[in-house]
Formats: structure tokens, sequence, C-alpha cells
């Protein structure tokens, strides 16, 4: 195995890399950048045809994402206009964290992104099916 | 960047959003100017009367408070047209009571308030993007004239008026005053001055006095062809080009924002103003790429009409 395969494997351990994540939903269950109140609705889903979309707890987003292996690019993403002063920095910061993503991982119910450095950005988990 | 930078360009940034001379596009017959949220210009008492101010308060699961706004136009005495997310969440309709709609003052905390009985956001937002709701009051508002909403027609009046030019509107609100990067400034400025950049922050994100800016309309066809050039083509984020508008300020620097949701966009037509849009979504604001996206007033007025009638006839379920 590759060094950086190596790295990636021992560093996500249990972790796929690269897996299609086309259909799926999940929810935010960790940011670096800020802490997600256990009330509030966030969302992210990626739709078959490249499209992305949810709810970042005040508002809808959406635009496109891409996936090259283990890489991923998303963005630039769009927004509804509503206004919540409460969640605005929390929502801001959600949708910074999605587009900043260069690559991810997942498992069965969990998916995490990471930055350029490879540095985990955030952390989901799956929705369940309704 | 030092903070002493950070905390001039905050400044200068308010200062032109809130005080430097536009163009005059939007002089209503009293012969004032209401110029013109990101770069708009704050509006005088009575220039902008239909404009109205949605809330909702509620408290989740853990029992903390959260509130949630967006704009709205008074269309009947009893009526406010707005966008359907701003009546939902998560494809969950809000609760009546836990909204109010606030008016006759362009300052927010001058607002009267009524009460709401029934929120009827558009049944095909979800699948086909129709952003548009109506909210029904508890009581008519009597004081305040109605503005008109555009009808088919208008669109053809509208672009046959001056074929070399775009037509030219007129959105208002009490949105976010700049955009995200801007804020994330306003973020450094706290290391410098905690007071001032928390002061500054509710004035960006919540401001006191509704604003407006003039806009131009962008070629529906053309918007459609760049924001699907990223990415977007979702149900709720694939341009309609017979029920969107695209717009933007005439130099670019001029967009509805986060907080102006539901809000008209109007145009002037032989001397009264008639609304043609209600803000619905957009990348970022004022980017200067890409132009905000607004519902087609004249495309659900059918709509519009019918649900108005059916209420008042007693058909509550009011089907779009």
């Amino acid at each position: 195995m590759p060094l950086l395969g190596l790295v990636l494997a021992v560093g996500t351990a249990g972790m796929t890399m690269g897996v299609d994540l086309s259909g799926s939903k999940w929810h935010p269950s960790f940011m670096t950048k800020s802490e997600i109140p256990s009330g509030v609705h966030m969302s992210v889903q990626f739709g078959p045809d490249g499209s992305i979309s949810g709810y970042g707890g005040c508002n809808r987003f959406f635009g496109g994402y891409t996936i090259d292996g283990d890489h991923i690019k998303i963005g630039p993403l769009g927004s509804t206009r509503k206004g919540c002063p409460g969640l605005t920095q929390l929502e801001t910061s959600f949708f910074a964290t999605l587009e900043a993503a260069k690559s991810f991982a997942q498992d069965d119910g969990t998916l995490t992104l990471f930055d350029a450095a490879g540095d985990k950005l955030a952390q989901f988990v799956r929705a369940e099916e309704k | 960047m030092t903070g002493r930078n950070v905390f001039c360009r905050l400044f200068a940034l308010l200062a032109l959003s809130g005080g430097v001379a536009g163009p005059a596009l939007a002089a209503d017959d009293t012969g004032k100017n209401s110029e013109m949220i990101v770069n708009g210009v704050p509006v005088e008492e009575g220039q902008i009367p239909w404009q109205v101010f949605l809330t909702r308060s509620w408290t989740d699961a853990n029992g903390d408070r959260w509130v949630a706004w967006c704009g709205g136009s008074l269309i009947a005495p009893q009526w406010v047209l707005t966008a359907a997310h701003c009546l939902e969440d998560e494809g969950v309709a809000n609760k009546p009571e836990e909204m109010e709609v606030g008016y006759g003052s362009v300052h927010r905390s001058k607002l009267k308030t009524v009460k709401i009985e029934q929120v009827i956001p558009h049944a095909d937002y979800k699948s086909k993007g129709s952003d548009i709701g109506l909210v029904k009051l508890k009581r008519p508002i009597g004081i305040i004239r109605p503005i008109e909403i555009a009808a088919p027609e208008i669109d053809a009046t509208l672009h046959s008026a001056n074929a070399n030019a775009a037509p030219t509107y007129v959105v208002s609100g009490w949105g976010r005053l700049l955009d995200i990067g801007d804020i994330d400034l306003a973020t450094q400025l706290h290391e410098v001055n905690p007071q001032a950049a928390q002061a500054m922050a509710e004035e960006i994100n919540s401001p006191e006095q509704l604003r407006a800016a003039d806009l131009v309309e962008v070629d529906v066809h053309d918007c459609a062809k760049l924001y699907k050039s990223v990415g977007y083509g979702g149900p709720t984020s694939t341009i309609d080009v017979e029920r969107n508008i695209c717009a933007e300020g005439k130099d670019k620097r001029a967009d509805s924002c986060q907080g102006d949701s539901g809000g008209p966009l109007v145009a002037k037509l032989q001397g009264k103003f008639v609304q043609v849009g209600v803000v619905s979504w957009g990348h970022s604001c004022a980017d200067g790429v890409f132009p905000g996206v607004y519902t087609k007033v004249s495309s659900y007025n059918e709509w519009i009409n019918n649900t108005i009638n059916g209420a008042a006839a007693g058909d509550t379920a009011a089907k779009p």
C-alpha cells in the first residue's frame, strides 16, 4: 500500500475512502469551527444528479458537488434568504465548512469531511430513512 | 490585516451601505427618493408602505428560544404575500400561532403587530420550487393601501416599455447589509474592540431601518445557464424561466440578502408601483457574479387570487 494510503487508512480506521455518496442524507454531529446546538435541524443530501441540498438551521441551501475517488468538491452553494439572528454564524460556518471540503471518508453511519491539509472539518451521521 | 485596518474597512462599508447617494430610480410620486439591503439606502416613512415584517418565534425540544424573520407585502387588507420557505421548515408548515406580522413603520422597533390566522405555502414548493406563499391575518389592516400584484400582461408591458433596456426594479427589506466576507471582518474586529464589533454585527445582520435598492433585470435564460454551470439543479434551485426573475444592482453591488426573503420586488408603471417578484434565493449576496433569484409574481397571479377568493368563500383548504 502506498504510504499516503496507509496514513489515511490508519487515520480513519473502519472508514472507507471515496465511496459514492449519491442519494445519501446526513446530519452534522460535529464541526471544527462551530458548536452545533442539539435543537437545531441541519442536514445535507447528495443527489444522484450531482446536486447537493440541505438545511442550514435557518435556510435551505443548494448547489453542486463532484467526487473523484476520495476527493470531493462542494459548491458554490446558494441559499434562501431568511434571517435568523441566533443562527447566522452557525449557518455561515456550516456552508463554509462544506465548501472547504477537499476529501471525505465514510462508513455505514458516519461521513467525515477533511480540508486540503487532511484535517477534519466536520463529521455527519446518516439520516434515518423515513 | 491590522485591527485598525479592519475597523476602518468595516466603518467604510457601513457608511457606504447607509449613506451614499445612488441613482434615483425609485423616486415615488411624492418626489422622494427611495434609492435604495446590500448597498441599499434607508427608506423613509411612507415610501414603501406595503412592506411587512414576518417573524416566527419558537422553542426547540431543549427549551432554547429561536427567532426567524422574513419580509412580505400587504396585497389585500387581510393578506400578505411572501416566500413559501418563510412559512415552513424542512417541509413542515410553521404554526400560525408562532408567527406575527409587523407593519406600519420603516423602523423595526416601531412596528405594530397583528396575529396570523393561516399560513399557505404553495404546495409545489418542495417538488417544483414554487417559492411563494400567503399569510391570512387575524384582522384586516385598513390603514395601508395594499400593493397591486403583477398580472401576466404586466410582463409584456414592462419589457416593451423600453425594448433596449432591461426592466428596473426596487427591492426592500430588513435583511443583512453586507455579505458573508465582510461579516468575517466583523469577527476580526471582535479581537480589537468586542463592544464595537457586537454593535456592528447586530446592525449588519439585523438593521433597525428598512432599506431598499435599485436593481436591474438579468436575462433569465443567462441566469439559469450561469447557475446550472456550477451544478445547481435540484427542485428548489432550478431557475424556471417562466416562474423566476433574476436581478442585480446596476454595478452588481446591490442585492437582497439573508433576512430579505419573502419581501417585494416592485416595478414602477405609469406612476404606480406593482409587485413583480418575491425575494427567494441566491449565491452569496451582491458577489458581482451571481444575480439574486426572485419568484415571478405574475406566474402565480391566478393561484394568489384563487387562494384568497377560495378562503373568502370558506374554502380554508385553498388548494393551489
